[in-house]
């Protein structure tokens, strides 16, 4: 299924919406990228990115008051539509296929 | 400074197509805060945001572009920061040379901002007038009945009123009255500009014969002082009492500084009616109404009435400007225009630029880099490039924008005239860096896109250099001389104005005041009580000390004087030509005597009181101008207006009063009549004396008339002195002369380095052809003729439209001319030879080059 198909940092970014729920904006997606995948990326690639998952729908946007005590600009959070999750799911059934009984002889790092 | 960083940055996001740049930014200062408290620094925090701003803009421009998704715009812009930090030269010469075009064009935005600014009243927008014209174009007194039928008019008007200026004389706290521009407006206007005081409160409606004064007079000549409102003012002698205070910088219509309630009545005439339009109210359909109620109105009374034609415009817009906006939106154009095609001079130098480091691009597209990648990379340096250009621009902008309002502000009269620079200013300048930057980077990114870097390897720049320059850029660099060699003009004729208007160095000025007297009222109705007053004016200086000399005269040296059509005895006028004029002084003898202007034959003006013929004295210049060698004395001109048609006989030359330098004998013609013949209503006085001169003359003036307000000309309190009238009117030439001087120049330096650019390029496209031309035995000199000749003859079709434009074009310019003549042959042919000049200055460096090749290389390397 050629449409279902995801980049890699896609698929990072798509894992970040779902993790971070109702705080999924750019600077947690970026700061969460950055501290689990280890990759300081800009924000300019985060934003388009999700541009383009949102043009494939994959995710969608609700817009939600700022919840800083002293008021301020409504966010924009990103959330999974039902195509993003079966491509998340399809993703990672994937790679599974892929890594199927492949444990032993791929090398374990220092974590 | 934070504010207008986020200005700059939201304005750059959105330009670069970002849909959501207030939710970027948000998240950028998000992170940038957690990283300050993680213990960065101010300025690595400052560049780390700027760097994700400057990228994300990329991203926006790369999917707009929709780019492959391989290209990493972080990437390029690192390695376009390196690359300019490397080698500075070429983009510190395009980023001023962008910079200087981007500063011409934001300044004459700003001006032309300025001057279309809505009133600065609560929907100021919404306010329009009615303007009524006869079928000649002349503009038609309005009454209280004709108010009373627009008022009356269905489904026109939410809120009509109407208002009347003029000047009053109000005795101030000072002890002497002053004259001051007034406003009386009827209550429903004063509601409709919803328009708060500042203190007290607006007439109500019924309520005739108070005062609302304006926030400078009060703080001027009433200290300040809440407690005015309720206490009485002498306007036009009569007592009034003060309701309210306006808040400073509202002058409404015009500039005014004092407001009375207006009742009119069928008998109240030169009134402009003020409204409101109702809600989907169509303009034209109102104005159409009005118009045939009017006509209706005045076809009863008079069945020849002509029909009238009215016009519903915006308050501020029709106040017979003198043509600014023409010239101001002309300019625009043509500077915008400029910088445009100056884009291709800074592509021809990024181009040339990237011919000399190809062979690192082919490296980086051998080990991965698409031609994408390096497409984006160009544009990102054009686009560095054009936002440097945009901060020099900004801040030449900046500086231009205050130098006009400082110095041109009190010569427009319309309040809501106001030249700042402001946050518009900002917006078109980004703007016009983001499309200029885009167009500039579009022509070496796209020549690097088509080129195989691969091939580049092996050939050299020669694989890129190779496609030829099309007719577009030749055209392209026409255009571009063209409007070089128009501004250069203009602003050689401004410049010459300036030079001419400079005071001239003969005129008595420093040590000369003047207050300006206007008698007003049936007590003045005849010309022997104006000069009873006048005489008992005189009589009370004389026995004064602080004044030691007096003189009379309806103008002051150096403020414009209005033409007046004469005819000479039995000569015959062409009736196809233009009748002659000349300004028409009418002055004492006094005002000879102050100004030391020397008899040259016959008689002065004094002692030509009480006779019934009205004699003349005319200066030597009129002589030169009007006579020819034909001996002026005893020959007679008529006046069309000081006299009343009456032929009047020439007793006297004297010799000429030069106000300006520059003048010519026509311009500085003058016929002189004197004061007791006119008696003028209104008319200056000139003393010299004490720093206390002004005082006495006003106390005097008061003591005589005591409701009698005068006016220093300038300011409404202190003194003004002949010199400060010389400055005032000498600063609109300067200002004007100084910016065209410094946008002409600018622009013929932005058309030397496109022409430079372009040769140079050029001459790296021919390397072949000049080669072969050295094989075939050509010498050093004629490479260098050559190359020169083909660079001149380039730009000789862009030169003569340049001409051409200029002489149909700087007619516009008007007053700002001054006494040049807008075809002045001089300056035309001086602009030509400068730019013949300087683009074989131009051609010279790429010629030299030229001359140097070595035809065995350049033919071994093809």
């Amino acid at each position: 299924m050629a449409h279902d198909y995801l980049g890699e940092f896609e698929h990072l970014v798509l894992l970040a919406v779902i993790r971070l729920d109702s705080e999924a904006y750019g600077a947690p997606i970026r700061r969460l990228i950055a501290e689990r995948a280890e990759r300081d990326v800009s924000f300019g690639a985060v934003y388009s990115t999700l541009r383009r998952l949102e043009a494939k729908g994959y995710i969608g946007f609700t817009v939600e008051p700022s919840t800083s005590p002293e008021g301020g600009r409504p966010r924009r959070i990103a959330h999974l539509t039902e195509s993003g999750q079966q491509a998340v799911d399809a993703a990672r059934r994937r790679l599974e296929r892929m890594s199927d009984s492949l444990s032993e002889r791929i090398p374990v790092g220092p974590n | 400074m934070r504010s207008t960083i986020l200005l700059l940055a939201r304005t750059y996001l959105r330009l670069c197509g970002s849909r959501y740049p207030a939710e970027v930014l948000l998240d950028v200062r998000e992170e940038l805060e957690r990283r300050r408290t993680a213990g960065l620094g101010a300025l690595r925090a400052f560049v780390w945001a700027l760097r994700q701003v400057a990228v994300v803009g990329l991203y926006e421009l790369r999917d707009w572009y929709r780019l492959p998704r391989q290209v990493r715009p972080g990437l390029a812009f690192a390695l376009s920061v390196r690359s300019i930090w490397r080698r500075p030269a070429v983009p510190l010469v395009a980023a001023t040379t962008l910079g200087l075009g981007f500063g011409a064009a934001a300044a004459i935005y700003g001006t032309y901002a300025g001057f279309n600014r809505p009133l600065p009243l609560p929907d100021g927008d919404g306010v329009r007038w009615v303007r009524l014209l006869d079928d000649r174009g002349r503009a038609v007194s309005i009454d209280g009945e004709d108010l009373r039928l627009v008022a009356d008019l269905p489904e026109a008007f939410d809120q009509v009123g109407a208002m009347q200026t003029a000047s009053l004389s109000l005795r101030s706290r000072l002890g002497y009255p002053v004259r001051v521009p007034s406003a009386a407006l009827t209550p429903e206007l004063f509601e409709l500009l919803g328009a708060a005081p500042a203190l007290g409160r607006l007439p109500a409606l019924g309520e005739e014969d108070v005062v609302v004064l304006g926030h400078e007079i009060w703080r001027d000549h009433f200290e300040s002082d809440p407690a005015v409102i309720g206490q009485e003012v002498r306007v036009d002698g009569v007592p009034r009492p003060i309701v309210g205070v306006m808040p400073p910088g509202h002058e409404f219509p015009f500039s005014e500084r004092v407001w009375t309630s207006l009742s009119p009545t069928a008998e109240t005439s030169g009134m402009e009616i003020v409204g409101r339009l109702g809600a989907g109210v169509e303009v034209q359909g109102v104005a159409d109404a009005i118009s045939s109620r009017l006509h209706a109105r005045r076809l009863a009374r008079d069945d020849t009435a002509s029909s009238l034609r009215v016009e519903v415009p915006p308050f501020t817009e029709k106040r017979g400007e003198g043509g600014e906006n023409l010239i101001l939106a002309t300019l625009l154009v043509l500077v915008v225009a400029l910088v445009l095609v100056s884009c291709s001079n800074v592509s021809n130098l990024l181009l040339a630029r990237a011919l000399g480091r190809v062979d690192l691009l082919a490296v980086h597209a051998a080990i991965g880099a698409g031609p994408a990648q390096v497409f984006v990379q160009m544009l990102t340096e054009a686009l560095l490039i054009s936002l440097a250009g945009a901060v020099v621009g900004l801040g030449l902008s900046a500086a231009a924008i205050n130098y006009i309002q400082s110095t041109l502000s009190g010569h427009w009269g319309y309040y809501w005239m106001r030249v700042q620079f402001e946050p518009a200013v900002v917006l078109f300048t980004l703007g016009l860096a983001v499309v200029a930057g885009t167009v500039a980077g579009l022509l070496p990114a796209v020549r690097l896109f088509r080129t195989d870097l691969s091939d580049v390897l092996r050939a050299g720049s020669a694989a890129v250099a190779g496609s030829g320059r099309g007719r577009l850029s030749a055209g392209l660099l026409n255009v571009q001389v063209a409007v070089s060699a128009l501004a250069l003009i203009i602003a050689s004729l401004m410049g010459g104005a300036l030079l001419r208007s400079r005071p001239a160095p003969e005129l008595r000025a420093d040590d000369v005041f003047i207050l300006s007297v206007f008698l007003d009222g049936a007590r003045y109705e005849e010309s022997e009580d104006r000069r009873t007053f006048r005489d008992a004016v005189a009589a009370g200086v004389a026995a004064r000390g602080e004044v030691s000399e007096v003189a009379w005269a309806n103008v002051v040296p150096g403020l414009a004087n209005s033409f007046e059509r004469f005819e000479i005895e039995g000569v015959d006028r062409d009736p196809d030509t233009r009748p002659v004029g000349a300004p028409v002084i009418v002055a004492d003898a006094g005002y000879f005597e102050i100004f030391d202007v020397r008899p040259v034959a016959g008689e002065g003006l004094d002692g030509f009181s009480g006779t019934d013929e009205l004699v003349a004295v005319v200066n030597s210049s009129f002589v030169e101008a009007h006579f020819a060698g034909r001996p002026p004395l005893e020959q007679r001109l008529r006046l069309q207006r000081t006299g009343n048609e009456r032929w009047a006989r020439i007793v006297g030359v004297v010799a000429d009063l030069p106000a300006y330098r520059g003048e010519d004998a026509r311009s500085r013609a003058r016929i002189y009549v004197p004061f007791e013949a006119v008696e003028p209503r209104s008319f200056h006085v000139l003393f010299t004396g004490t720093d206390d001169a002004t005082q006495a003359v006003h106390a005097e003036l008061s003591s005589i008339e005591p409701d009698l307000g005068v006016s220093p000309l300038f300011g409404l309190g202190g003194q003004t002195r002949v010199s400060d009238v010389v400055a005032f009117i000498s600063r609109i030439y300067q200002t004007g002369g100084l910016l065209a001087v410094l946008g002409g120049v600018s622009t013929a330096l932005v058309a030397l380095i496109g022409l430079y650019g372009a040769l140079a390029f050029e001459v790296q496209r021919r390397l072949a052809e000049i080669g072969v031309r050295k094989a075939l035995g050509a010498d050093r000199n004629s490479v260098l003729r050559f190359v020169c000749r083909t660079g001149l003859r380039g730009v000789a079709p862009g030169l003569l439209l340049g001409l051409l434009m200029s002489a149909g074009f700087s007619p516009l310019l008007g007053v700002f001319l001054g006494r040049m003549n807008a075809r002045d042959p001089f300056v035309y042919s001086g602009v030509f030879l400068a730019f013949v000049a300087v683009a074989a200055a131009a051609t010279l460096v790429p010629g030299m080059r030229a001359a140097r090749v070595d035809p065995v290389e350049v033919l071994r390397a093809d």
